[in-house]
């Protein structure tokens, strides 16, 4: 115990003593310990510099390069969507120009036939209407040929029952009579 | 025995690695971090947007300490990846060097891990006052608006111990890890290896067990060391937030 | 005579420290692990979708355990350089 007790400065301070100090027990010099710290500084230094700062910055860089590209096409997507937007509202109004102009077109045909049909009937009018007064034209004309030629047949009857005694003026008085029977008929 | 071997592992032998000398271990550490910055050039010298292999690493362990510093301290935690990230990357790689077989890992001596422990919890400090300023740093210690007036000066002294424990635990945490696997490794070796095969490096299937589990516990304990700065500095730096909010709704 | 009986029984006390010390820790220390671990588990199994921060927590739970192993290792390798060989 006296023995531990004496020992304990001894361990406990450095190089001197019959142990050497727990320092030198334990391997522990100054002058190494500093140019270890100095040589792990300078380590550190020279790791920041060439190591840990362009990582950092390359990854920093990359990071932002995923999230630009991401951004990108995120942006695109957009554009897109509203391009696409665009052609569908352009796409509906051209439906809806044909659709009116085919209204329109129906329209126009409509009313063309409608037209066609009225002057096809106005013509017929007109035919029938021309041909009626053509029929009463010819029955007025037959009649006044069956007139003529019914005055001649009695003449031509009456001259031979009468054809002895038939004067000039007897003849004229036929005729006119006839003429007057046919008129009356 | 000791002749046979003559390699750096006879070293570590005696059990403390003050036998090996610490110069050596500084050069072993300048060796991981010439390698470190070797994997770094080699990884950004030609990136691109389509990353290669190597890029992809190291994108991957760019992305997995920003998530992880984001996740401990928020947002204003993304200053802290290149820390932490060195940190893991720097232990990882000395702690693999003493998988491959001439090789000590260097963190396996408590000088390099206790650099970078001071270096961790300096900057802490650092943050902590650029964060919250002079008074704000020794009210954070106290406690202060937390509990009771008459428990904070209590709670200064337990917590500036705490602070003081915390290099060395990050420190001691490390180096034992990797002294311990050391150690065993070489107990196999000397005890069984080099009796039956007069050789350090032929009998892989003995020390290949150890060798596994110093493969997980190279990646875990720098994982850890990493982990722990980020979680040091989200505690130092976490007051900021609240006093940035309480000044803001005044 | 004393002082002889005072180194013994110094020697004797390290010796057991050397020798108990660490697999003490280690007893602790592996429950305490095991807790930790099946806590974490159950956690996970419980809640997978926020495994992933389950298991940094449980990390960096079970590193806070076997640092405290880790001193005990580091003291067993100071007290073990204490101890004196057969020919001292």
């Amino acid at each position: 115990m006296p023995n531990l007790l004496t020992h304990l400065p001894n361990l406990l301070g450095a190089a001197e003593g019959e142990g050497g100090g727990l320092l030198k027990l334990l391997g522990i010099d100054f002058n190494i310990l500093i140019i270890q710290i100095v040589g792990f500084l300078l380590l550190l230094w020279v790791m920041t510099k060439f190591f840990w700062k362009p990582l950092g910055n390359m990854l920093e860089s990359r990071r932002q390069d995923i999230n630009a590209t991401y951004d990108k096409i995120e942006a695109d997507r957009r554009a897109m969507e509203q391009l696409r937007s665009e052609y569908e509202a352009r796409l509906a109004q051209i439906e809806a120009e044909a659709r009116e102009r085919i209204q329109q077109a129906v329209g126009e045909a409509q009313q063309l036939r409608d037209q066609i049909v009225a002057d096809a009937r106005r013509q017929a009018d007109e035919i029938v209407a021309r041909a009626q007064e053509q029929a009463q034209l010819e029955s007025e004309k037959l009649l006044s040929e069956l007139q003529t030629y019914v005055a001649e047949l009695t003449l031509r009857t009456t001259e031979r029952l009468l054809r002895e005694e038939m004067t000039d003026e007897r003849h004229r008085r036929l005729v006119q009579e006839s003429i007057q029977t046919a008129e009356v008929r | 025995m000791d002749e046979r071997l003559n390699t750096l592992w006879t070293l570590t032998q005696t059990g403390i690695a003050a036998e090996i000398a610490p110069p050596v271990f500084s050069v072993l550490s300048g060796i991981a971090a010439l390698a470190l910055v070797v994997f770094a050039l080699a990884a950004t010298s030609n990136m691109q947007k389509r990353p290669g292999r190597l890029q992809n690493l190291a994108e991957i362990i760019y992305e997995f300490f920003d998530n992880l510093a984001v996740s401990l301290v928020g947002e204003r935690g993304r200053k802290y990846v290149p820390l932490a990230g060195t940190i893991f990357l720097f232990v990882l790689f000395s702690n693999l060097m003493g998988l491959i077989p001439p090789g000590v890992a260097p963190t396996a001596s408590l000088n390099t891990t206790i650099a970078l422990a001071l270096i961790v919890i300096t900057y802490v400090q650092y943050e902590s006052i650029r964060a919250n300023g002079v008074v704000g740093y020794f009210k954070h210690f106290a406690r202060w608006g937390e509990v009771p007036v008459f428990v904070s000066p209590l709670m200064f002294i337990i917590e500036v111990v705490s602070e003081l424990a915390k290099p060395v635990s990050l420190s001691v945490r490390l180096y034992a890890n990797m002294f311990g696997k050391e150690q065993v490794t070489l107990a196999l070796i000397t005890a069984l290896a080099v009796p039956l095969f007069k050789s350090a490096y032929i009998p892989l299937p003995i020390q290949f067990p150890v060798m596994m589990l110093g493969l997980l516990v190279a990646f875990v304990q720098a994982f850890v060391f990493a982990l722990l700065t980020l979680i040091y500095l989200a505690l130092a730096t976490e007051h900021a937030d609240h006093h940035g909010e309480h000044a803001h709704a005044h | 005579m004393n002082f002889e009986v005072g180194t013994g029984l110094y020697l004797m006390g390290l010796a057991l420290a050397v020798g108990l010390g660490l697999p003490i820790a280690v007893i602790g220390a592996a429950l305490g692990q095991g807790r930790a671990a099946a806590g974490a588990m159950e956690g996970m199994a419980r809640q997978p979708e926020i495994a992933g921060r389950i298991q940094t927590g449980m990390i960096l739970a079970l590193a806070f355990i076997e640092s405290l192993v880790l001193f005990s290792f580091v003291i067993f390798f100071l007290l073990q350089g204490r101890l004196p060989t057969v020919g001292q």
